[in-house]
């Protein structure tokens, strides 16, 4: 798998596999339910998209689209807030309501439009679930269509200057683009906080909108990872090496060489000796160059 | 099966939900049709009751309270909340506390029903309601 570069990123793309009614069935949902790293890295988004909120000093009604099992529902309610939670999964919200989450849940596919009434809450957060809009799952889906339906009716539920933080795995420029430019048609302002951005493992898109016309001068918050001396123990930048390409020419990612020389031959050999297996008696053809060609 | 009895659809989320058929307008509020309701005491907040109410249709909710058996609530909402705590304590107990676990909602409107089953109202809505 390892030389096949797009295995593992089907692998990490569940998206790719099937509908998120279907693919997070009873089995995949009791894996959020127990997985202790995936209710980690939650929490831990969670936490950073309510940081990016910058909600007022009181308690808030705040909306999370695509809940799940109530993962940051829970860090919702630990902060003293209310909540409504909306996903399209009912395995996951199954598994929501035998973790006793605090919020509200509804059964819902935010690409048919929320449901709620206008100025209804205060804020709004989704968590990993955005992406899945992108995907054409049924035939009669407009994937551009489901996405304004979203922004439109989240636009219409939130207060005015009520924000919003979507974070999600965009797959390239383009789908991001698409995310976003559905939101600015929709009346939102803001654009997106890249965490992390030179960690590819620690990298975090976030969406960070707000509901209000252009007068509320709603500037994006900044991102973090971006100064070297950031010291809340996340992996801090990694410095961009231009020119990585010609300095490496003749070695492999691991730092081997292509070129496999006599002395590489014959420690090849002796290693197979040993193990007993039949092996080209050395002479001095071994490991000769072969001189140029035509 | 203990936990069914737990957390549901409590009337502050019914009184935000409007039909989104495609056509149905002017549909608030939805009306409850309960089989089970369950109440749950908890601690009550008076600053988000006093927050939320700014944002609350309090006829509606008055209605959706009757409806489900929850009597008390004064015809009109007094303009000086903050210094009501016993009227607090029962939008609080309304709100916060009632938990719808069975039952539907119906829109007045189109008629459309939205079933609510351990709590979780289904609001998918079909291909050509869309």
């Amino acid at each position: 798998m390892g030389d096949h570069p797009f295995n593992d990123l089907e692998m990490s793309r569940p998206e790719h596999i099937a509908p998120p009614e279907i693919y997070y069935n009873d089995t995949e949902a009791k894996k959020y339910a127990g997985n202790s790293r995936i209710i980690e890295i939650q929490t831990a988004m969670s936490e950073r998209a309510i940081e990016l909120l910058n909600l007022p000093n009181h308690p808030c009604y705040i909306l999370d689209i695509g809940c799940g099992s109530g993962l940051s529902g829970e860090v919702l309610s630990d902060q003293g807030h209310t909540w409504v939670g909306v996903d399209i999964s009912a395995s996951m919200l199954g598994v929501a309501v035998s973790r006793e989450v605090e919020g509200d849940l509804f059964n819902h596919d935010m690409g048919q439009g929320l449901f709620f009434r206008a100025g209804t809450f205060d804020a709004a957060i989704s968590i990993s679930a955005v992406q899945w809009l992108c995907n054409q799952d049924q035939a009669h889906h407009n994937v551009q269509r489901r996405l304004r339906k979203f922004f439109q009716s989240l636009y219409k539920c939130l207060v005015r200057g009520g924000k919003a933080v979507i974070q999600f795995y965009p797959e390239n420029g383009q789908q991001m683009e698409m995310i976003s430019s559905a939101a600015m048609i929709s009346g939102f302002s803001g654009g997106f906080v890249v965490d992390y951005p030179n960690s590819t493992k620690a990298k975090k898109y976030f969406l960070c909108l707000c509901a209000g016309s252009a007068e509320m001068n709603y500037t994006v918050p900044a991102a973090k990872g971006l100064d070297e001396k950031d010291d809340d123990g996340q992996p801090s930048g990694i410095q961009f090496v231009m020119g990585k390409e010609t300095k490496d020419k003749g070695r492999r990612k691991d730092g081997r060489r292509v070129v496999k020389n006599r002395d590489w031959i014959q420690a090849k050999k002796e290693r197979a000796r040993k193990q007993g297996k039949k092996v080209c008696h050395d002479s001095k053809y071994s490991g000769r160059s072969r001189g140029p060609k035509f | 099966f203990f936990f069914f009895f737990f957390f549901s659809m409590r009337l502050l989320s019914a009184n935000t939900i409007v039909c989104i058929v495609k056509g149905c307008t002017d549909n608030f509020p939805l009306q409850i049709v309960p089989t089970v309701v369950e109440q749950e005491e908890t601690e009550c907040n008076p600053e988000f009751i006093t927050h939320i109410m700014h944002r609350v249709d309090y006829p509606a909710l008055k209605r959706m309270s009757e409806d489900i058996g929850i009597h008390g609530l004064p015809d009109e909402l007094p303009a000086d909340l903050e210094n009501n705590e016993q009227l607090i304590q029962l939008l609080h107990t309304a709100l916060l506390d009632t938990h719808v676990q069975q039952g539907e909602l119906a829109c007045n409107k189109c008629g459309r029903k939205y079933p609510i089953a351990q709590g979780i109202p289904n609001m998918l809505l079909t291909e050509n309601e869309v």
